[in-house]
């Protein structure tokens, strides 16, 4: 495990939840940029679910 | 590419499919708590569930705090469905704008349970069949067939949307009868499917009988996987099936209301590890409901998603019967394995002349007879004050003059595998019913509606 820096990816997929719910922001209600920022954000969620759970353990524990 | 890195490829994600017990365990609690205060904060259901069982989410500490919480099975699901939003009821944690997309369950056990999923969750069945295939070994390289109705039942529909994520091409054999979806398997080179055993082996039938075609040499499957039945992890099943395709067989295990918990992994250790990084899996003794942690004895399944929000699954009493296995997997895999797959249901588990009988072990018998065809129909009365089982099976077509010897030996295998004797009829090969995907073939008709 310590051959994949954890910690590095999991900082980028918060970035980019935060990058796309800021995007979602500034949408104002255009659909066309809600609804893929949507598709995108739970695409996000499994990068969470696969990275930066384990991580938070993973440092909870250190 | 390090030998190391040589062995990541082999999983979907190296990380978690290999993490260490304790850690594991500590991500596991993690998680479970997580879903549990959603579902407490989101869903009517829950919240009254747990409330009437004088429980908060901050009273689970420990891992072994998690028996506390009260289990929820089918019939709940049922009931739930009755109150508002219509129609999933009041278990759902998201108002009804926000679900995607609808599918329900069989219907084998009662009346279906309607699932609610949104784009979320769908992309979570996804991500856990994607754990699926990669481990069964499916990669860009392939072209997978999908011989499925695409319709209300979530079936294939994942492993089409995994497989499209894996980076497969994607062949959906929709509408198509048996014979088209051969006659293009043959054409395009597909090179796996998807299907129920059942339906495995009834391809199998088509393409020999009617169409001339022998799947193991005339057509380029490598692999297939199962799922719906429990003929995948059931070895004489498994091997009929691999003779007739001339390709690898592995199961994978899940269900409408929990997800796709398990799978076979290249290795084929005799048993589908859990995904242990998406779920949760208990196993409770069946009479009395006392934890089981050992490997090797049964009891049924109790289930946690952790990750499926709109409709939460957790602590759900499947009625599956399982067991740990007490071996390990070669694959490096550290999620644990259920021996043999799911062996039965703890309420299909009937007593017939005194014995528990499970149908997987029919099944078994059958299979372990080559000169018998794919189909049989297994209906258990009573005659009088006596039950009586009688089983009908059909011969393989040329095997007539043989049938006193097959019978002989199909008697013994039953005998050996349920301990019961049987009362056999042998039908005209083609004549019992043909299924496309979840077979029928055990009636109890001493239970009401059997």
């Amino acid at each position: 495990m310590e051959q994949f820096d954890l910690p590095g990816m999991a900082r980028d997929i918060r970035q980019l939840r935060q990058l796309a719910e800021e995007l979602d922001g500034k949408a104002s209600g255009m659909e066309a940029v809600h609804r893929n920022v949507q598709r995108i954000l739970a695409n996000v969620k499994m990068l969470e679910i696969n990275v930066c759970d384990v991580e938070e353990i993973d440092s909870y524990k250190k | 590419m390090s030998s190391n890195g040589n062995k990541h490829r082999s999983y979907w994600n190296p990380v978690l499919e290999t993490l260490d017990r304790e850690k594991l365990q500590a991500l596991q609690l993690r998680k479970f708590k997580r879903i549990l205060g959603w579902a407490y904060d989101n869903s009517p259901f829950y919240r009254r569930l747990y409330q009437d069982a004088g429980l908060e989410p901050g009273d689970i500490k420990s891992f072994e705090d998690i028996h506390k919480v009260p289990k929820i099975d089918k019939d709940m699901l049922r009931d739930t469905q009755q109150r508002e939003p219509f129609p999933y009821g009041d278990i759902l944690t998201v108002p009804t704008e926000k679900v995607s997309i609808f599918r329900q369950t069989s219907g084998t056990t009662g009346v279906p349970v309607y699932q609610a999923d949104t784009w979320q969750d769908w992309e979570w069945w996804t991500e856990s069949w994607c754990y699926i295939l990669y481990a069964q070994g499916y990669r860009s390289t392939d072209r997978v067939f999908i011989p499925f109705g695409y319709n209300i039942f979530v079936a294939f529909w994942a492993g089409h949307y995994a497989a499209e994520k894996l980076g497969c091409e994607v062949v959906p054999g929709g509408v198509l009868d048996t014979s088209s979806r051969i006659l293009k398997m043959q054409e395009l080179k597909c090179t796996a499917f998807l299907a129920t055993p059942t339906y495995v082996l009834g391809m199998a039938d088509t393409a020999r009988n009617k169409l001339g075609i022998d799947p193991a040499k005339d057509l380029s499957i490598g692999r297939i996987t199962t799922a719906g039945e429990p003929g995948g992890s059931v070895a004489s099943t498994k091997k009929r099936m691999e003779d007739a395709w001339g390709a690898k067989v592995y199961d994978h295990i899940g269900a409408t209301e929990i997800g796709a918990w398990s799978y076979e992994c290249t290795e084929q250790p005799g048993g589908p590890h859990v995904n242990e990084a998406l779920f949760l899996v208990e196993i409770e003794d069946i009479q009395t409901g006392e934890p089981i942690t050992e490997p090797g004895r049964e009891g049924k399944m109790v289930i946690t998603a952790f990750d499926r929000f709109a409709k939460p699954c957790i602590r759900f009493d499947s009625k599956d019967v399982i067991k740990w296995a007490d071996y390990g997997c070669d694959c490096g895999r550290t999620f644990r394995l259920i021996e043999g797959g799911v062996v039965g249901r703890s309420d299909d588990i009937t007593k017939v002349k005194g014995v528990l009988l499970a149908p997987t072990a029919i099944e078994e018998a059958i299979r372990s007879v080559p000169e018998l065809g794919d189909e049989y129909e297994v209906t258990v009365s009573k005659k009088g004050d006596i039950d009586d089982i009688l089983l009908r099976i059909e011969l393989l077509p040329g095997k007539e003059s043989e049938q006193d010897d097959i019978l002989t030996r199909l008697k013994d295998q039953l005998r050996v595998k349920t301990n019961l004797g049987y009362r056999l009829e042998v039908e005209p090969y083609g004549s019992l019913p043909r299924y496309e995907v979840k077979a029928k073939r055990f009636r109890d008709l001493r239970k009401k509606g059997g």
